[in-house]
Formats: C-alpha cells, structure tokens, sequence
C-alpha cells in the first residue's frame, strides 16, 4: 500500500523545513518533497517603510545568515541614495562590508559542520537521537566541542566588530558603514589570546580543506 | 538529583534567538552539565520524551503549526518563557499585521519582480496562515519573558541559572531599550 514518510522538522539545515517522501505500492520512492512551511510575507510588509530601514529590517528573515541579508538589502538602498552598484563606497566601507560577510561565512559554516552535520558523521545516521546531536557530540568529543564553540564565536566577534551587534547589527548603511575597525580591535582578531586569532583559527585545517598557502 | 529539562522552540522566529543562546559560547558547556535538553533544534528531539521543567519559546504564532506546537509546550512545560521580541509581541513578523493575508501571498509568489513560476502555494503539507501574528501570551499562559532581538547571550545566561537557582534576576535597562 501506498505510504508517507514526514521528517519534520528537518534538523540539518539552518532554518524551518518539511520533508515528506511519498512510497508507491512497491516501498519505491515515487516522489520526494521539501515544504517550505513558514511564510511571512516581507516582500509586502516592507513596502512603504522608509528606504533606510530595509537592512535592518530584512535581516530578521534569518537570525543564522543575517549579515547576508543586510548586506543584501544596503546594496540596493546604495543605489537608491546614488552610491551605485558598489564603487560608489568607500574603500572603508567596502572593506568593512567584505569582512562582516566573512565572518558571516565563518560562522555559518562553522555551525553547519560541527553543529549540525558532525554528529551524523561521529555516531552514524542509525545512531540514538538522544546522543546523534551536538551535546552528544560535547559529551563524547570535547576537544572537537571546544573548536566548535570558538570557530563559531570568531565569526561571530567578527560581526561583531563590524555590524556593532552579533545578530541582528546595524553596521551596513546607505553609501556605506556607520563605524570602522579601529587598530585595537584588528589586533585582536590577528594576534588575540590563544585560540581566537586568526592563525589559530585556520591552522587546524589548512592541510585538510584549504590549500597551504595563504594569500 | 535528576537534572532540570529544559525545551526549545523556533515558531515565527529567525533562530536569532536560538543563535543567542550558543553566543554563550564555552559556557554552553556549563549549561549541558547543569540540565538536560529535551525536544529542541538544538539536539534531535523531534517530540517530547519526558515532563520539561523550562520551555523556550522563540517566535510568534504566524501559522496553525506554530499555535499547535506552542499549546503542545504548554502542556509539557512547567514554566515556559517568551524569548525575543516575536514571542514576546509578534516582532517584525507582525508589520503584517493589518495587511490582509491574501496581499502578502500575492506579493511574494505573483507580482514580486523576481518570481518565475507564478503559483501561490496551496498544499496540504502546508500550515494553514493566522489572520495575523499572535505574541505567544495571546495563545498560552507564558510565565516570564526575556526582551531583546534577539536577547543578549549574557541575558540568556543569567536568566536560566537565575530561574535554576531559583533567585531574582535584574534586567539591566540597556537590555530593555531599542536597538
């Protein structure tokens, strides 16, 4: 008989999802759906507010990616108030602008592999799922546990320089950026306490995912 | 003495909040040792196993899921809390609120200059859409809630082992104004 496999929520992704898999009468897979179950509406409800509002406004889609979405929103407010498609910046603002995203990058995908994807590699996909997760993972791998934590917080503290607030900051502006990274907090980033700089932060890995040389 | 379960929740939130509460950083390691995790995004709980002592709750109720999940933490929770400015009054999800459903929908998936395929989703998978958005204490009794947007680490932190400990918290005023 036919039948209906429901993953819900879907823990993997960053983010609100659905996966149903619908079974013929054989136990073959006939069809395999993805539902994208919350919607919101930003696409109308920003319509009429004030031009300088969007960054803030439109990062609130995702409190995971958030400076993508901001950084998003402040190239089209750019154009609006004349900055152009981005040489319109300053070199300031372009510069603080590419490091909020890197950072942005790191901790997402900092996230994404220890958080998210790691305990299904440690444990397998047949695991328990009461230890098949991240505190398991922290119970059983502590080392690994720790990495994860700062990875994550130095993208994050990197956002934090930069947009003024981990989550949800108010660094991108029309035309540019409300504040810069002064000497001090650059040192921080490239020769803090151990293992949050930035040596530390790629070291680990740069034999296994990144070609050795650096630029 | 058993641990603390504590359970968590994104309904129409971002996961802002949730991404708050690993901004804790190393102190996340404190935390696992000092409660138990149930139901939560966080592990791989999909449903309640067991009574919780504390719900988190992130999020408004944008859906007919987000109202059923929250009233199912209702049920298993002994203290559940509105974290962030969704659950606590709607937040930016409810600048819906006052347009009508059919012109979001129509918005996003008909007339928005980027849409490709011209479809408005109707399925029974889906959620059915509320009327508005709802903060969470329109929905179910919430015994305290924790502002901001989302609410900072430290607020996150002093709250839950303020609530453990079982002493007051102050929350500072830069923590309750507008940012």
């Amino acid at each position: 008989m036919a039948r209906k496999i429901t993953i819900e929520p879907v823990t993997r992704v960053e983010g609100h999802g659905k996966v149903t898999i619908h079974l013929d009468d054989n136990n073959n897979v006939a069809q395999s759906r993805l539902h994208i179950v919350e919607f919101r509406g930003f696409e109308r409800f920003v319509q009429g507010r004030p031009y300088w509002e969007a960054p803030v406004l439109v990062q609130r889609l995702c409190g995971i990616c958030p400076v993508s979405h901001h950084l998003a929103a402040a190239k089209a407010v750019d154009v609006i108030v004349g900055a152009g498609t981005g040489d319109g910046l300053t070199p300031t603002a372009e510069k603080m602008r590419r490091l909020m995203h890197y950072g942005q990058m790191f901790q997402s995908h900092s996230l994404h592999f220890f958080h998210l994807a790691s305990p299904d590699l440690l444990f397998g996909f047949d695991a328990d799922p009461a230890i098949r997760n991240v505190i398991g993972v922290a119970l059983e791998h502590k080392d690994l546990a720790v990495q994860a934590v700062m990875m994550r917080k130095f993208g994050q503290e990197i956002i934090r320089a930069t947009a003024g607030k981990k989550i949800h900051g108010t660094g991108a502006i029309p035309g540019g950026i409300n504040k810069n990274l002064s000497t001090k907090e650059r040192d921080e980033f490239l020769k803090g306490k151990d293992p949050l700089n930035i040596d530390k932060m790629i070291s680990p890995f740069s034999g296994i995912f990144m070609p050795r040389t650096r630029t | 003495m058993s641990k603390p379960i504590v359970a968590t929740a994104s309904l129409a939130g971002c996961f802002g909040c949730h991404m708050s509460l690993l901004d804790i950083d190393d102190r996340i390691l404190q935390l696992i040792d000092l409660v138990e995790f149930n139901k939560s995004p966080i592990d791989d709980i999909k449903t309640f196993t067991k009574q919780c002592d504390i719900g988190l709750i992130e999020g408004g109720c944008c859906n007919s899921e987000n109202v059923e999940n929250l009233m199912n933490f209702r049920k298993n929770c002994k203290v559940l809390i509105s974290v962030g400015e969704c659950a606590i009054m709607g937040g930016l999800p409810a600048l819906r609120n006052g347009i009508p459903v059919k012109e979001c929908l129509e918005e996003a998936y008909l007339n928005c200059v980027t849409v490709d395929d011209k479809i408005i989703p109707n399925d029974e998978e889906l959620p059915m859409i509320t009327d508005r958005v709802y903060p969470c204490h329109e929905i179910v009794k919430i015994d305290y809630f924790l502002p901001g947007c989302p609410p900072r680490a430290d607020l996150l932190w002093e709250a839950l082992t303020a609530l453990l400990s079982g002493k007051p918290l102050d929350i500072p005023y830069v923590a309750l104004k507008y940012d």
